[in-house]
């Protein structure tokens, strides 16, 4: 985690709202590597100094989006300004410039935009995730390689020679989007969307590389599967990657004949 | 201490007020549709707003007690047994044995049954609802099916307990006081779900934004738990600028690539990367939860600083409710 103070600096974004419980965060308008760990970085800084009435907050690839219960906020007596959005909005570039008062309770920011060095969850780690391409597991691969002008072979070396990073988890349940897939393997979205993507799969879809947590209908090309469950709700944290980590996927050859075994504990791997 | 259902319903789920921790992990916050209608009912019961309730849609439902309960109604739809229609938005004392049939009446979508201490199923990430799409949560991760049995907590409040003490016997018994609930709702056929401008509201011609507030959309037969589909005047772009997917939340009017409507709800996806014209006033969800197929929903402006004021004015009359049923228990010990 860098925790440069630049990376903070008073212009780092605009705040709008989005519904009565909910403000955003908006980093800019690209998706870039440098944007998401700005993102990231405000999202654990948020997470160890929350406010009165923080629900969570979402990050996303250009933005971070902060639920809270605006009666919390407002029958709160540290938070300062007339209504809660007001009063959410301060907190926010308070921590944002690290002039927030100091809470003997809590974890204090200590410069501006600093994330204290004993925040754990702040930790980046690289999670090596075995992949299984093509074949039954990856039936777009073909495909793919045709579109990027590549041979199949191509492909998988391009796109397990890469270490990306958790930009997003949305769209459902532990739904991984990463960023970093090579230029040379962006590929559109199918024409019509796949009745079922099995829970692992791994896919392309225009600029983005991405995995499936769940069985669900798709429109992503898909390249390969892995055997890790993404999302358990019995688990915790339920979830498997968190966002800021980096993945590396590793090619690996599938068991014969066989079905593929979910497996829960995940060969994850500190850098 | 439970209920067993002879008749489940096409879609009759355990919600409470939300799952929203998990929102990172792109877990919906689910939820009851009609918020406001399941918080009257835990209120009028004496339980915490935030308690399991059960959500019928469109409910032709029948369900026999198994022990002797203290339920609650609210919502759309009407109950009654054999012989007689019971009250909503009350603490309804039901002897053991008794078979309970709901309606629909053809106006309101969703009816909400609360129990004294809340429907005693798991709590899962911080939540009680059901997360249909993953599964997990509420009733076994599913909807009620007949032949379920669900049971009530055991342990109910002082408020609960006292109105059980009031009503208890053999036969079904209910006060004779109810919740208003209609006049926490904004009346007159001719009312417009209130709206704030959207993020990209701007991504969208002027003319298009008059003719969405000018005009009126039908509530789509596809609409569910995700998402309400409208149909009516289309949007048109200004540009064709594709938007990095960002957060949504129930409320959100978001805007497909042909022009049409879709009203985000309570099980809506946690990001969406379709332009957002407007966001509805969360005082004004409820309405839109009992929206039925083909039933029309017309829109009117308001700033965001008016929908939070809306908002806050809900929450503290809600409060003042509960505080009210607390007081009047207190005033008859």
């Amino acid at each position: 985690m860098n925790s440069s103070a630049k990376l903070f600096s008073a212009r780092d974004f605009t705040c709008y709202v989005l519904s009565e419980r909910a403000l955003t965060l908006d980093f800019g308008t690209t998706i870039h590597p440098e944007t998401s760990r700005r993102i990231t970085g405000f999202y654990h800084l948020l997470n160890i100094n929350p406010f009165p009435g923080l629900l969570s907050s979402v990050p996303a690839y250009t933005s971070l989006t902060v639920f809270y219960d605006p009666v919390m906020v407002l029958d709160s007596l540290e938070m300062k300004g007339r209504t809660p959005q007001e009063r959410v909005i301060r907190y926010l570039e308070s921590l944002q410039t690290g002039t927030l008062a100091a809470d003997p309770g809590k974890a204090t920011v200590t410069g501006p935009g600093t994330v204290p060095e004993d925040a754990g969850s702040t930790e980046s780690r690289t999670v090596r995730i075995p992949v299984f391409y093509g074949g039954e597991y990856g039936p777009d691969l073909g495909d793919v390689a045709s579109v990027c002008g590549l041979s199949p072979q191509e492909v998988i070396r391009i796109h397990s020679g890469q270490v990306y990073e958790v930009s997003m988890i949305g769209f459902m349940p532990g739904f991984t989007y990463l960023s970093g897939l090579p230029d040379g393997l962006a590929c559109p979205r199918k024409q019509i969307p796949q009745q079922t993507v099995p829970a692992g799969s791994v896919g392309i879809a225009g600029a983005q590389t991405g995995i499936y947590s769940l069985d669900t209908p798709g429109g992503w090309q898909i390249i390969g599967r892995i055997s890790l469950k993404l999302f358990d709700p019995e688990r915790m944290p339920p979830v498997l990657l968190k966002i800021g980590d980096r993945v590396r996927f590793i090619d690996t050859k599938p068991p014969l004949n066989m079905e593929l075994p979910l497996n829960t504990e995940p060969p994850v791997q500190m850098d | 201490m439970g209920i067993k259902f002879i008749k489940a319903g096409i879609l009759t789920t355990i919600q409470d007020r939300g799952r929203w921790e998990h929102l990172a992990d792109g877990v919906p916050a689910s939820g009851a549709m009609d918020e406001l209608s399941a918080r009257i009912a835990n209120i009028a019961l004496g339980n915490p707003q935030n308690d399991a309730v059960l959500e019928f849609t469109q409910a032709n439902i029948i369900f026999e007690t198994q022990a002797d309960l203290l339920l609650a109604f609210s919502g759309a739809g009407s109950v009654r047994t054999d012989t007689l229609e019971l009250p909503m938005n009350t603490p309804v004392f039901i002897p053991s044995g008794t078979s309970i049939r709901i309606l629909d009446h053809g106006a309101g979508c969703r009816t909400y049954l609360a129990v004294a201490g809340g429907w005693d199923v798991p709590e899962v990430m911080g939540s009680r609802s059901t997360c249909l799409i993953a599964g997990f949560g509420g009733f076994q991760g599913r909807a009620l099916r007949t032949g379920d049995i669900l049971q009530a907590h055991t342990f109910i409040s002082a408020v609960s307990n006292h109105f059980w003490k009031q009503l208890e016997g053999h036969t079904i018994k209910f006060p004779n006081w109810s919740v208003a609930r209609q006049l926490f709702l904004p009346a007159g056929d001719d009312f417009s779900v209130r709206i704030v401008k959207g993020r990209e509201q701007d991504w969208f011609t002027a003319a298009s934004w008059k003719r969405m507030l000018n005009g009126a959309y039908s509530i789509s037969k596809i609409g569910n738990r995700i998402g309400q589909v409208l149909e009516g005047p289309v949007m048109e772009r200004v540009h064709r600028r594709e938007l990095v997917s960002t957060a949504v939340t129930a409320g959100t009017l978001q805007v497909t690539n042909d022009g049409s409507l879709i009203l985000l709800m309570s099980d809506c996806q946690t990001t969406g990367g379709y332009p957002r014209i407007a966001q509805v006033a969360a005082v004004d969800l409820p309405l839109c939860a009992q929206m039925r197929p083909g039933e029309t929903i017309s829109f009117k402006e308001v700033s965001a600083m008016e929908a939070e004021k809306l908002y806050i004015y809900r929450e503290k009359e809600l409060n003042k409710l509960q505080i009210a049923i607390h007081e009047f228990y207190r005033s008859e010990l």
